[in-house]
C-alpha cells in the first residue's frame, strides 16, 4: 500500500489512463488488507514522494490504535468479505420451507416431473443440489411427498403430493420455528383438540352466541367452558360478528387447524 | 450508557454519528418492512454497532431495543478525532476506503439479490395472472410467497416490482390492498419461460425474435386493428391489409416470402397457402395467428433487452 505524500500518480489499464491520484491518496489497500493482486499499472505523472506501508508497518500502527478502532476495522473487513462470498448464495430462510412453498404453488393436481421441477427450483433460488436433495428426502420422510417411477421405469422420476395443503401448513410451521414460536395448532391441549374435532362436525348452523357454543361443545366435552371459546376467538376459529353477541365459526381456519393436528408428525418430522 | 428493557438505543434511519459497544446485556434488532416491523436478530454482549455511523455519518440501518438491562459504551466523533490525531495522516483515508468498500459491497449485494429474485417474482406473477380475470391481482400474498421461496425482503421486493412497472408492462393500483395490473396478462408467463429457457438451454429460446420477425408481427397486429376475421379460432387478415400495414411499419422495404419462414416454423404466424420454398407473396390469400399470443410476443421482445439494461439501473 502506498500513500501519496506529495505529487500525483496515474492508474493505467492496458496503457489507457483510468484515473489520477493526487496528494493524500492511498493506493493498493486491498493488496495489504486482502493480499489481493494490483488491478492496474500505477506510475508517477510528476515528481512524487510516497510512503510505502507494508503489513509490518500497518501492524505497528494498529498497536497504537485503541481496541475499538481495531474492532471496527476487523468488523468492516469481515462484513465486506462475507458479502462478496455470499453473492451467489441463496438468501431464503430454509431450503425445506422454500421448496415446500414452491412445490405447493407448482402443483396443479398432476404428478410433477422431478428433474424438471427441481431444475426450475435450483434456477430460481440458486440453492445447492445437495440442500435440495436433502429437502426432497425430508419431505418424503415426512410422508408429504411421494416419488415414483415414470412410464419408462426411471426411478424417482415423478413427484406426487397427496395433500398440497400440508405443504402450506408446513411452511407456516417452519416460519414459527424460525421465530422461536410454537405453531398454534400444535400447542392446543387434548380438551381443545377434542372441541375442534366436534366443531368440525357442525356444518349447518355456524352462528351462535358464546353460551350456545359452550352448550354445543359440552355435548362431546362436558368440561368445555368459556376458556375454550375465548381461546378459539384468539386463534380466529370463532369470529365475533360486529354489533351482535354472536360468534361465527370460521370453517376454513378450523379445517387448517385440524389438518395440522392430524399431521403433527409430518410437520414436526418426529417419530416417523 | 445504561438501558432498561425495551429502551431504544437508536431508531432505523436516525443519524447520530456514533458507535456503540455492548458491554453488558443484549438488544433486539428490528427492521421496518412496509408498515410492519420485524425482528431480524439479537445483538449480544461484546458486539459493535454503528461502525458506518461513526466513520461515514450514515443513518442506522436497524432499530435497536434493549431486551434486558443493558450497558453500552458510546464512541462519538470527538473520540474518533482525538484518536486519529495520534495516528499517521493516511489513517483516515484507510478507514474511509474500507467503509466505502463495504458500502459498495452492500449496495452490490442488494442489487444482485433483487436481480436474482426476478425469476421467482415472474413465476408468482404468472401463477396469479393465470388465476385472475384481467391480469389484476393483490400484491401482498405475492410478496409473502416471494419472501418464503427466494428470501428477498418486503422493501426490496417492492423496489423490484416498481422497477418492472417502470418498463411499462404493469401498473400498481393503490388501495387498502395494493394490487398490480399487467397490461398483457400472459406476459409474466412468457417472460418467465423465456428466462428459464435462456438460463438452462444451449440456444436462445425461439420466442426471442429477430428484428425482421418483429416487424412482420407488428404489421400483422396493425393490420388486425384495421380489419380482421376469425379463422378457425385465430385472427386472420387479407394480403392487401397486411401489405398496407407492413408498408406503414417499415416504409420502402418489400416483404418477401422468405421473411415469413421462421415465424411459420415456430408456429407464430401462418399463411394460406402455407409457407414453402418458392412461395410468392402475391399468392398468399390470408395471414393468420393467435392475436393475443402475438401481442404478448411483441411485448416480450420489447421488454427482454430492457431486463438486462434498464432494470439494474432502476435499483
Amino acid at each position: 500500500m502506498v500513500y501519496v505524500e506529495d505529487g500525483e500518480l496515474n492508474a493505467f489499464d492496458k496503457g489507457k489512463l483510468l484515473y489520477k491520484m493526487p496528494k493524500g491518496s492511498l493506493v493498493g489497500v486491498s493488496a495489504v488488507m486482502d493480499h489481493s493482486k494490483f488491478k492496474h499499472d500505477i506510475s508517477a505523472s510528476i515528481n512524487s514522494t510516497l510512503a510505502i506501508i507494508d503489513e509490518s508497518a500497518l501492524a505497528a500502527i494498529f498497536k497504537k490504535a485503541p481496541n475499538w478502532l481495531l474492532a471496527i476495522i476487523n468488523s468492516i473487513s469481515k462484513r465486506t468479505r462475507s458479502l462478496k462470498q455470499s453473492l451467489e448464495e441463496p438468501i431464503f430462510a430454509d431450503p425445506l420451507q422454500s421448496l415446500s412453498k414452491f412445490l405447493m404453488l407448482h402443483y396443479e393436481g398432476e404428478p410433477l416431473e422431478a428433474e424438471k421441477v427441481l431444475k426450475e427450483f435450483l434456477w430460481q433460488t440458486r440453492a445447492s443440489k445437495d440442500s435440495v436433495q436433502n429437502a426432497v428426502r425430508e419431505l418424503v420422510r415426512r410422508n408429504i411427498l411421494k416419488l415414483f417411477p415414470d412410464q419408462s421405469g426411471k426411478q424417482n422420476a415423478l413427484i406426487s403430493i397427496e395433500k398440497p395443503q400440508i405443504l402450506e401448513i408446513l411452511v407456516d410451521y417452519l416460519r414459527c420455528q424460525h421465530q422461536n414460536k410454537i405453531y398454534p395448532p400444535l400447542e392446543l391441549s387434548q380438551r381443545e383438540r377434542a372441541c375442534l374435532e366436534f366443531l368440525a362436525l357442525e356444518d349447518s348452523i355456524l352462528i351462535h352466541n358464546s353460551g350456545e357454543w359452550i352448550k354445543y361443545l359440552q355435548i362431546a366435552t362436558p368440561e368445555a367452558s368459556i376458556v375454550e371459546i375465548i381461546k378459539f376467538q384468539e386463534l380466529g376459529i370463532f369470529k365475533h360478528l360486529q354489533e351482535t353477541n354472536k360468534l361465527h365459526l370460521e370453517k376454513k381456519i378450523l379445517e387448517n387447524f385440524l389438518l395440522a393436528i392430524h399431521n403433527e408428525r409430518s410437520l414436526t418430522g418426529s417419530a416417523l | 450508557m445504561k438501558l432498561r428493557p425495551k429502551d431504544i438505543l437508536f431508531q432505523e434511519g436516525s443519524k447520530d454519528g456514533r458507535l456503540y459497544i455492548i458491554t453488558r446485556g443484549s438488544l433486539i434488532a428490528q427492521k421496518r418492512e412496509g408498515a410492519k416491523s420485524f425482528t431480524v436478530g439479537k445483538i449480544e454482549e461484546h458486539t459493535l454497532v454503528g461502525e458506518m455511523s461513526l466513520l461515514e455519518n450514515l443513518p442506522h440501518g436497524l432499530t435497536l431495543r434493549a431486551s434486558e438491562e443493558t450497558e453500552v459504551t458510546v464512541i462519538g466523533q470527538e473520540d474518533l478525532s482525538k484518536t486519529l490525531t495520534n495516528l499517521p495522516e493516511w489513517f483516515p483515508n484507510l478507514l474511509h476506503f474500507m467503509a466505502e468498500r463495504l458500502r459498495r459491497a452492500e449496495s452490490n449485494k442488494e442489487k444482485i439479490d433483487k436481480i436474482h429474485a426476478l425469476p421467482t417474482l415472474l413465476f408468482l406473477f404468472a401463477k396469479a395472472a393465470k388465476g385472475s380475470k384481467s391480469g389484476t391481482f393483490d400484491l401482498e400474498s405475492i410478496i409473502d410467497n416471494l419472501k418464503v421461496i427466494n428470501g428477498i425482503c418486503y422493501n426490496d421486493a417492492y423496489c423490484l416490482i416498481r422497477a418492472l412497472c417502470g418498463l411499462g408492462i404493469a401498473e400498481l393500483i393503490p388501495g387498502n390492498r395494493t394490487q398490480i395490473h399487467f397490461y398483457k396478462k400472459k406476459l409474466p408467463e412468457l417472460l418467465y419461460k423465456t428466462l428459464f429457457a435462456r438460463a438452462t438451454g444451449n440456444t436462445l429460446p425461439k420466442e426471442l425474435l429477430s428484428a425482421g420477425d418483429q416487424i412482420v408481427l407488428s404489421a400483422f397486429i396493425k393490420a388486425c386493428k384495421t380489419k380482421s376475421k376469425d379463422f378457425h379460432g385465430n385472427t386472420s387478415v387479407s394480403l392487401e391489409d397486411f401489405l398496407a400495414a407492413y408498408k406503414k411499419v417499415i416504409p420502402g422495404i418489400r416483404l418477401t416470402a422468405r421473411s415469413l419462414e421462421n415465424l411459420e416454423t415456430c408456429g407464430f404466424l401462418f399463411t394460406e397457402p402455407p409457407y414453402s420454398n418458392g412461395l410468392d407473396v402475391k399468392n398468399i390469400s390470408i395471414f393468420y395467428a393467435d392475436k393475443e399470443f402475438v401481442e404478448n410476443l411483441i411485448e416480450l421482445n420489447r421488454i427482454y433487452p430492457l431486463l438486462d439494461k434498464k432494470l439494474p439501473e432502476a435499483f
